[in-house]
């Protein structure tokens, strides 16, 4: 009998304690998230006339460095650089009005007046400099990537800031146009302060940012009167999100999932070319495609419309370099496509060295559409007489086996994400760029540089001083790779979004992160 | 309880997540990818960085010193409670653990729950009537539910449940309201496990000398099913329950991807594919530690149900 009672009385307590663990989980989530839900309450603030909430791939508060305070400095708006990226992506005034190089390592950037922080101080040079000076504090790696040197941001008066690099860098302005650096104010409270049109109102950590117009901003004040970002990793659970209206805006739709949701009544997709360019990196350092014949006769053999309207369900623009043509310095328009013609493409196979091996095409897991395009790509080829076998690899271990050189072919996408660009052309083709410097430091190959003619041609374009002089270079070298087959140029991305239907005002931008959210608006 | 068994117990569970360290440390650190690389091309949004930003961050992070040094520094600081810093964000790893392990808790035990209260009842009636239309039915829903992945019965739930029927939330952490959906999908797996080993062990049982007595005795078979049978059926039970932690570690992983939960299983594999090391480590040895002191707890478990085990595991 007493054996029972307390049986009894064990259940009853694991039962109570059971659920007072549930509770005391779940309610710490309420109280963290009381105001500012991810779900009822996002699903209310959706039917608001001016709230909007926006579906992100990524975490909008993971970025949680202390330089930020916690926000994410892309998408969000509550930071400025002193520099713009354009639609075109050029570079053009933002926080600074104007600027010049005073010597080959020296620029000076004069700033806007009447810029104001969201606790209403001024912007200055000294605060300038002390935002640089904490993004390199705190990242010792920022100097080097950006060519200045630690201690080489300073204030020459209230409203101009020196920079010193630590060589000529003619395409420095665009470098800083990167969202990285945004200005701050000095002295950051625990909400972060920036002079962006929207200031931080709520961070949930882990789940999301809400934004409320600043309204003394200096081109006039936003129109939606909240904005919410939303962290929602999983594709198909965006759309879900999208479908259901808990969301009013959904970044990076896959792109077999757009067309339903164009075709819907409720929902709509816009779509932007980006920077990006999708290619395949021929391995110039080993047999077979080491011979010029093999490459040329795989170039033959691909139907980059075919991949952009079966693949990519249309979105996206057949390329014809290595480079979007987006990109000022792009020559797309004046290099010849190959092909296709996989009648030619067989000729020149039977006329190379190729033996019948099957060539490896390494891809990277994490992009769904690489192992389609690989498939397309490997059954083109198997109609020209050359085998090959798919090698899917993790996006940490992907890089280091493509400039290891354990592929014939693999699978890059590229692109830019401020208006300096010049890195890609840098980090691609050059024998010391990140691509080949690994096998060019260990026995002078590489991956897909050319040689020391290009190498010499990018060193000449990184210092033009115009963008006619950069153009003549960097579109030699476009041209040269895609005449010698060491890329497999294949589409220039562009980025979708999904939105309510009777969501409008999205300005979109090549580099997706810097939409602009300030006009946006609901019909009824 | 014998505390030299205890002593015992505890020195081996300590052994074991020392192997689990080593052998976690020692294997992402041959696993192709360079943390360095792959976490600033991330911070970067996808931008590739310099070979200069590259050895910098190898530098700060210590990632230029030998396997050997780069251990012996991470066991130095853990045990004395400092698990390290992420390499992506900075922050303590431990306060990244504390973060997401409420989720994670709420998330496995909402969907223990979900698993024995539709397994224990589909077992028994299954065991009661074998071979009847309820046996099948019970034994097809298990087969349906092993057989189903986590991620798309996630996204059959959300479709029926949140886009037709509006009764919860797409995706999220909060209240409740936001539980329902993935502990029925983690769950749902689990139960058909259990359900399939509760109904073994109760016609194992039912089949025994002391039911046949208790019958005869013309006790009510309620009180012969569920006093005298489930008792003694639940031991394996009891184990199977204990082993299905791993299920919900593993299927955390999808799940809280799917349902958008913050939790330690996408903790673990965002820094597994970043090459965060730190993160990597610190949530291994929790999940280490769980599943060891889980064991333990499902030895302690055995003697409550049957005296004649110690809490050992072995029969006195």
């Amino acid at each position: 009998m007493r054996r029972r009672s307390s049986r009894r009385r064990f259940l009853a307590g694991l039962s109570a304690g059971v659920s007072g663990l549930i509770a005391g989980c779940t309610g710490s989530q309420l109280s963290l998230g009381s105001d500012s839900d991810t779900g009822a309450s996002t699903d209310s603030q959706s039917s608001s006339a001016e709230s909007f909430t926006v579906a992100l791939a990524r975490d909008p508060t993971r970025e949680k460095w202390d330089i930020y305070g916690g926000v994410t400095p892309y998408y969000t708006h509550v930071f400025e650089p002193l520099v713009d990226t354009t639609a075109n992506m050029k570079t053009a005034p933002l926080l600074a009005t104007e600027w010049e190089a005073v010597d080959e390592t020296t620029w000076e950037f004069s700033l806007r007046e009447g810029v104001t922080f969201h606790n209403g101080d001024s912007l200055t040079a000294d605060a300038v400099v002390s935002s640089f000076d904490r993004v390199f504090e705190q990242w010792s790696w920022v100097p080097g990537w950006i060519g200045v040197e630690p201690d080489g941001v300073t204030a020459v008066d209230d409203t101009t800031v020196r920079f010193q690099t630590t060589e000529h860098f003619p395409a420095f302005p665009g470098t800083i146009s990167h969202n990285y650096f945004g200005i701050q104010h000095p002295n950051p409270n625990e909400t972060p302060v920036g002079t962006g049109p929207f200031q931080v109102e709520h961070v949930e950590e882990e789940q999301s940012i809400t934004l409320t117009p600043y309204e003394n901003y200096r081109g006039g004040t936003a129109e939606p009167r909240e904005l919410t970002f939303k962290w929602v990793k999983d594709p198909n659970t965006r759309v879900l999100s999208l479908q259901k209206g808990s969301v009013d805006i959904a970044q990076q739709i896959p792109k077999s999932r757009a067309t339903a949701l164009a075709d819907a009544d409720d929902t709509a997709i816009e779509t932007q070319l980006t920077p990006e360019a999708g290619l395949v990196a021929v391995n110039l350092y080993t047999a077979p495609t080491d011979d010029e014949q093999l490459r040329k006769a795989l170039n033959w053999a691909v139907d980059q419309h075919q991949i952009v309207e079966r693949v990519l369900n249309g979105m996206g623009k057949p390329a014809r370099g290595p480079i979007s043509s987006v990109i000022p310095w792009a020559v797309h328009g004046d290099l010849s496509p190959y092909g296709p013609d996989r009648e030619r493409a067989r000729e020149l196979v039977e006329d190379s060295s190729y033996s019948g091996d099957p060539l490896s095409i390494l891809i990277n897991s994490e992009n769904t559409d690489d192992k389609m395009v690989a498939q397309t790509l490997s059954g083109w080829f198997d109609d020209i007489g050359v085998a090959t076998e798919i090698r899917q690899v993790d996006p940490a271990s992907f890089y280091d086996t493509f400039t290891a050189g354990e592929a014939h072919l693999t699978l890059v996408s590229f692109g830019s994400n401020s208006a300096a660009c010049d890195y890609l052309v840098r980090a691609m083709f050059h024998s010391e760029g990140s691509d080949n410097r690994k096998r060019y430091k260990k026995n002078g190959t590489g991956i897909y540089n050319p040689g020391p003619e290009v190498d010499r041609l990018i060193e000449r374009g990184y210092r033009a001083e115009t963008l006619a002089e950069k153009r003549e270079h960097y579109g030699a070298v476009q041209k040269r790779v895609v005449e010698t087959g060491a890329v497999i140029p294949l589409y220039y991305n562009e980025s979708v979004l999904a939105r309510q239907a009777t969501v409008s005002g999205i300005d979109g931008h090549p580099v997706s992160n810097m939409a602009d959210w300030a006009e946006l608006s609901r019909s009824d | 309880m014998n505390g030299w068994k205890l002593a015992r117990r505890v020195a081996t569970m300590l052994v074991v997540l020392f192997g689990v360290s080593v052998l976690t440390y020692g294997l992402i650190f041959v696993t192709p990818g360079d943390p360095a690389r792959t976490i600033l091309t991330q911070q970067m949004g996808g931008q590739t960085p310099s070979q200069e930003a590259v050895e910098q961050f190898r530098v700060a992070k210590g990632l230029d010193d030998p396997f050997p040094v780069q251990y012996a520094r991470w066991v130095e600081n853990a045990v004395q409670g400092d698990l390290g810093q992420s390499y992506y964000s900075d922050q303590a790893v431990t306060a990244m653990i504390a973060t997401r392990l409420p989720n994670t808790i709420a998330l496995g035990v909402a969907s223990m729950l979900v698993a024995v209260a539709i397994a224990v009842p589909a077992g028994i009636a299954s065991a009661v009537e074998p071979g009847s239309q309820t046996d099948y039915a019970a034994q097809f829903g298990a087969l349906v539910g092993v057989s189903m992945p986590n991620f798309w019965l996630g996204y059959l739930l959300i479709i029926v449940c949140s886009l037709w029927l509006d009764l919860f939330p797409v995706a999220g952490a909060g209240g409740l309201e936001y539980l329902v959906l993935p502990a029925l999908t983690l769950g749902s797996g689990m139960a058909a496990v259990i359900a399939r080993l509760v109904r073994t062990a109760m016609l194992d049982v039912l089949d025994d000398a002391y039911i046949r007595t208790a019958r005869s005795k013309g006790l009510r078979e309620r009180i012969v099913v569920y006093k005298h049978a489930l008792r003694n059926a639940l031991v394996p039970v009891v184990t199977i329950i204990g082993l299905q932690l791993s299920y919900v570690l593993n299927g955390a992983v999808v799940v809280e991807v799917v349902f958008q939960r913050p939790g330690l299983g996408t903790l673990l594999v965002d820094a597994i594919f970043a090459r965060d090391y730190p993160v990597v480590q610190g949530v291994t040895l929790l999940i280490g530690v769980i599943f060891v002191v889980t064991n333990f707890a499902v030895d302690l478990t055995y003697s409550r149900l049957d005296p004649r085990i110690d809490f050992g595991g072995e029969p006195t």
